[in-house]
């Protein structure tokens, strides 16, 4: 099996030598916790979500009564 | 017989420094070249007038044919230490007995370190005694003046070495510049501790002999025969009335002796053990750089070459090796005159402040530092480091004496090691900047670290008093082998999921994405950080570096998302989390997927459910074929079982047509480029220039830049794109075939070279290939231009209806559509969406649902998009986004 690559700082190493698996080293590992406990590990939102999002918004804005009630049909 | 050592221990002390003053230099060359052993010494009083040289000239006792405890000159030497011993060699435990060895051997390094020996061999014997050999110049065995004065007898220099304290090179700084040994005590200690030793000596071509019991010489130096060899031989067995135990391991030697081959470079020592008969060389021609090397050999490491760097000023040597790696702490071992320092010292801070300063000021003015400055201690993390000293008169500290007292050398070692790197790090900027950067992470992390932990401590709130989330809803068993938790994806689903779980085993957390407003017009999805607090405490096994899988609450954790993007956006943060912060937990195959159905089918008041897509189709698919025929004008009517095997041709070229379509390449526009020899499509789309070609296969397109290459009369540069959705970067969305060549001008149009690979195609061939056996052209999947009131070209007949298509594409929707007849289907948008009933049946029922569980390889796959994520690159962001904006089209279908 090829040397994994540590997420954080993306450098190959033997699997084998990692106490801190899947990370090369206990540093990098705390720095993953930390953006895991910062919010800052994340996925973009494609276009369609964002617009399909938009349209939420405004519609729950303009109609927040029917919206609730269309939930608890 | 009983003497008191203390009324003679003040003359002890005197003698150590004072009257062997002449003798000191026993081994220095100098001196051995002016007293040949062959050439008598000034003559004195004393002198019996026998020469050495004479053929029996074996030192004799006068008076004395037996020695004698009193013929001891210090006696009271032998009576402290044997009452003391710890004073002398730390303690009488395994650790003291391994001492006597390494007492013996610093000895056989001294001649190696001054260049007289070349190999030193360790043996531990089959009776328990040690045999410590070198081939140095051997301890002299001429007439010692003063101590044949003080015993009024002839004594010799290596009775002398051997029983009298403090006796000997190591002491004047005229034989060694600087000598090993812990306390400094030498061999004499050994004797002394010994229940018998022996000591042999060849010089000047004959062997020299005397032995001991435990420490009183039995009997003068002898002269044993000739020997064409030198070198000490030193053999003795560890007194057993001294030691709590007297078992030699070959292990603890193995340590330190191999500690010493690396510290002295060059000397060769090896080590045998007779008892099991290991055997071990060790020879290190690089020293301490092997040290270093030695002890990253299982490290990642940040620079191939560890930096070394030796030297003297004000008679202090220093040498000292370096080198970063990918751990955590720092690996320093530091030693004086061959002595581990192991509380460190002067030589230690020195080597410190100068590479915390060396470091900081590179990085100063590389400008790598951002936000944070490393400290000393993040530039210590990592570090693999050896820092071996020669000092002449070592002060040695602390608790354990083990800690470099002088003053001096803090400064030495300071600026040797600041002049050395500053310049170091000017001309090796790569291993420069690694270093630095290795300093800034350890910051980082340092800093990232203590927030995590605050985060972690702030438990007000989020947890109920038995420390779990507020928002968990526990099982009630404690046996966890049958403990589940599920995460659920959303609150509505979590109240299902709590209405219809076994409340025994199974436990709810239900979590959500949660959105947040990244820079300019962009949103992300992130799992919050209550969220994941929640997590971690739900769980048990704690994170990181603390991760005890034996604490973990649930034998199974489970997500369960909705099959919508948003739910696969959650399920990967997830599977992304485990992996990194709980990967054990994956390894240990905890983590599992549940598979809500994304259908439920009902039939009269027959009620099933269908996990994908794929096999919604398929059912409908084989529902509707029941009973129908296919009239075609090609191959007149095809009955069921015909049928059967065409659907399932159409059905595997089904996806391949719409990703070709995605490319915006229509079947239509493609069709038209069929090569018609072998009825294949092409494969290849090549942009030259602003020429444009297809081919059908490599052999092809080979061929073609075979050509290419021979009228331009050298290589070409190819920019081949495999990826099935990306767009040149300079062709517009939309019909590549027709737009692909506007963007090539701008670089050398003549000579670029762009070829799109259309993977795609290649399963619609082989489709085209068994159409072409039932007698359908690519033709039959085209829609044809209508010209009134033709027949349909192909007619789907069962027993209730007739269904005219336009072309082959069109069978499987509608043979689908006769399957959906009778049938109530409703597609879930989400969990939230099926009742608590519905859910235990499908998902939450151990008897009736699906579960996947989690492999490395599908963790590390979600580890990996993040890290590209994550990345510095832009195009995998992009693509990521195009990638599931696919999958929501593929959802619709």
């Amino acid at each position: 099996m090829s040397n994994p690559q540590c997420p954080s700082c993306g450098i190959l190493f033997e699997k084998a030598n990692s106490k801190t698996m899947p990370f090369c080293s206990q540093d990098c590992r705390q720095l993953d916790l930390g953006k895991w406990l910062n919010e800052s590990i994340r996925i973009p939102l494609s276009p369609e979500e964002m617009a399909e999002r938009r349209q939420l918004a405004s519609f729950e804005f303009d109609n927040n009564d029917e919206s609730i009630d269309e939930e608890e049909i | 017989m009983t003497v008191s050592f203390l009324p003679l221990f003040p003359a002890l002390c005197q003698g150590a420094t004072l009257p062997f003053k002449n003798v000191a230099k026993w081994f220095s060359t100098k001196e051995i070249d002016k007293q040949p052993m062959n050439q008598q010494p000034a003559p004195t009083p004393e002198d019996s007038g026998e020469p050495l040289s004479s053929d029996n000239g074996v030192f004799q006792a006068q008076g004395n044919a037996e020695y004698r405890p009193e013929d001891l000159l210090h006696l009271s030497d032998l009576e402290h230490v044997r009452e003391r011993p710890s004073m002398y060699i730390g303690d009488t435990t395994n650790r003291g007995l391994h001492h006597l060895v390494y007492e013996v051997v610093d000895n056989s390094i001294d001649e190696a370190m001054a260049g007289f020996a070349t190999t030193i061999s360790v043996t531990i014997n089959n009776d328990g005694s040690v045999t410590v050999e070198d081939d140095g110049r051997g301890i002299p065995v001429d007439k010692h003046t003063q101590l044949s004065e003080e015993l009024d007898r002839e004594v010799s220099t290596l009775e002398g070495v051997m029983t009298v304290l403090k006796f000997g090179g190591k002491f004047e700084k005229g034989a060694y510049q600087t000598s090993g040994g812990l306390h400094g005590v030498g061999v004499t200690v050994v004797n002394f501790l010994s229940e018998w030793a022996e000591v042999e000596v060849c010089r000047d071509g004959y062997i020299y002999q005397q032995e001991y019991e435990r420490g009183i010489p039995q009997g003068p130096v002898s002269r044993m025969g000739t020997s064409t060899k030198i070198g000490t031989k030193t053999t003795f067995k560890p007194d057993s009335l001294i030691f709590q135990t007297t078992k030699y391991s070959f292990d603890t030697l193995y340590k330190r002796l191999q500690e010493l081959a690396f510290l002295n470079r060059g000397a060769k020592i090896t080590l045998v053990d007779q008892r099991t008969e290991q055997k071990e060389e060790f020879y290190y021609e690089r020293g301490i750089i092997e040290f270093v090397e030695h002890l990253n050999r299982a490290s990642e490491v940040v620079h191939s070459q560890p930096v070394y760097l030796t030297g003297e000023s004000e008679g202090v040597g220093y040498e000292i090796a370096l080198q970063y790696s990918r751990e955590y702490t720092e690996n320093l071992h530091s030693y004086v005159n061959n002595i581990t320092t192991t509380e460190g010292g002067t030589h230690v801070s020195g080597f410190r402040s100068a590479l915390t300063r060396s470091l900081n000021s590179y990085g100063k003015k590389a400008n790598l530092f951002k936000d944070i400055v490393p400290s000393g201690d993040d530039f210590r993390e990592g570090l693999t480091v050896v820092i071996s000293m020669r000092v002449p008169h070592p002060q040695f500290e602390g608790q354990t004496k083990t800690k470099l007292g002088n003053g001096e050398v803090e400064g030495i070692v300071n600026s040797a090691v600041g002049d050395f790197l500053n310049k170091f790090l000017e001309e090796n900027p790569g291993v420069a900047k690694e270093m630095v950067k290795k300093g800034i992470l350890a910051a980082e992390a340092r800093s990232a670290a203590r927030k995590a932990r605050e985060l972690l401590r702030q438990r007000k709130g989020a947890l109920s008093s038995a420390g779990l989330p507020g928002k968990l809803r526990d099982c009630s068993s404690k046996e966890v082998e049958k403990c589940e938790l599920y995460l659920v994806e959303g609150d509505s689903a979590g109240g299902s999921a709590e209405g219809g779980r076994l409340r025994e085993y199974q436990a709810i957390l239900p979590l959500r994405g949660k959105i947040i407003n990244a820079y300019k017009a962009r949103e992300d999805k992130v799992l919050a950080n209550e969220e994941v607090r929640s997590m971690i405490y739900a769980i048990g096994v704690g994170i990181g570096e603390e991760l005890d899988l034996s604490k973990r609450r649930y034998d199974k954790v489970i997500i369960m998302t909705d099959a919508d993007v948003d739910g696969s956006h959650i399920r990967t943060l997830l599977l992304c989390f485990f992996y990194r912060q709980m990967y054990h937990l994956i390894e240990g195959g905890h983590v599992y997927i549940a598979q809500p159905p994304l259908f439920r089918v009902r039939k009269k008041k027959l009620v099933h459910y269908v996990q994908t897509d794929e096999e919604m189709k398929q059912e409908l698919l084989e529902k509707g074929q029941n009973g129908c025929q296919l009239h075609t004008k090609e191959s007149g009517v095809l009955d069921e079982e015909q049928m059967r095997k065409l659907s399932r041709i159409l059905a595997a070229m089904e996806e391949p047509m719409l990703a070709l379509e995605r490319r915006g390449i229509g079947l239509k526009t493609h069709a038209e480029r069929i090569d018609f020899e072998t009825g294949r499509l092409p494969v290849f789309h090549v942009f030259w220039g602003s020429e444009e070609h297809w081919f059908i296969n490599r052999n092809k397109l080979d061929e073609f830049l075979t050509e290419k290459k021979k009228s331009l009369g050298h290589e070409l540069a190819v920019d081949i794109e495999t990826e099935e959705i990306t767009q040149p970067e300079n062709t517009n969305e939309g019909e590549a075939a027709t737009s692909g060549s506007a963007g090539q001008d701008e670089t050398s149009p003549e000579e670029s070279l762009h070829i799109i690979e259309l993977h795609e195609v290649r399963s619609i061939n082989a489709g085209l290939k068994e159409l072409a056996q039932f007698g359908f052209s690519v033709d039959s999947l085209l829609p044809q231009e209508r010209t009134g009131l033709q027949e349909p070209r192909y007619l789907l007949t069962n027993d209730e209806s007739q269904r005219p298509l336009g072309d082959l594409r069109e069978l499987l929707t509608n043979i689908r559509a006769i399957g959906e007849k009778g049938l109530q289907i409703t597609r879930f948008k989400g969990l939230g969406e099926m009742n608590a009933e519905e859910l235990r049946e499908t998902t939450l029922d151990p008897n009736n649902r699906t579960l996947i569980k989690v492999t490395m390889e599908d963790a590390g796959a979600a580890d990996e998009m993040f890290r590209l994520l994550l990345g510095d690159k832009v195009e995998p962001r992009r693509d990521f986004i195009e990638k599931h904006a696919l999958e929501v089209k593929n959802l619709d279908v």
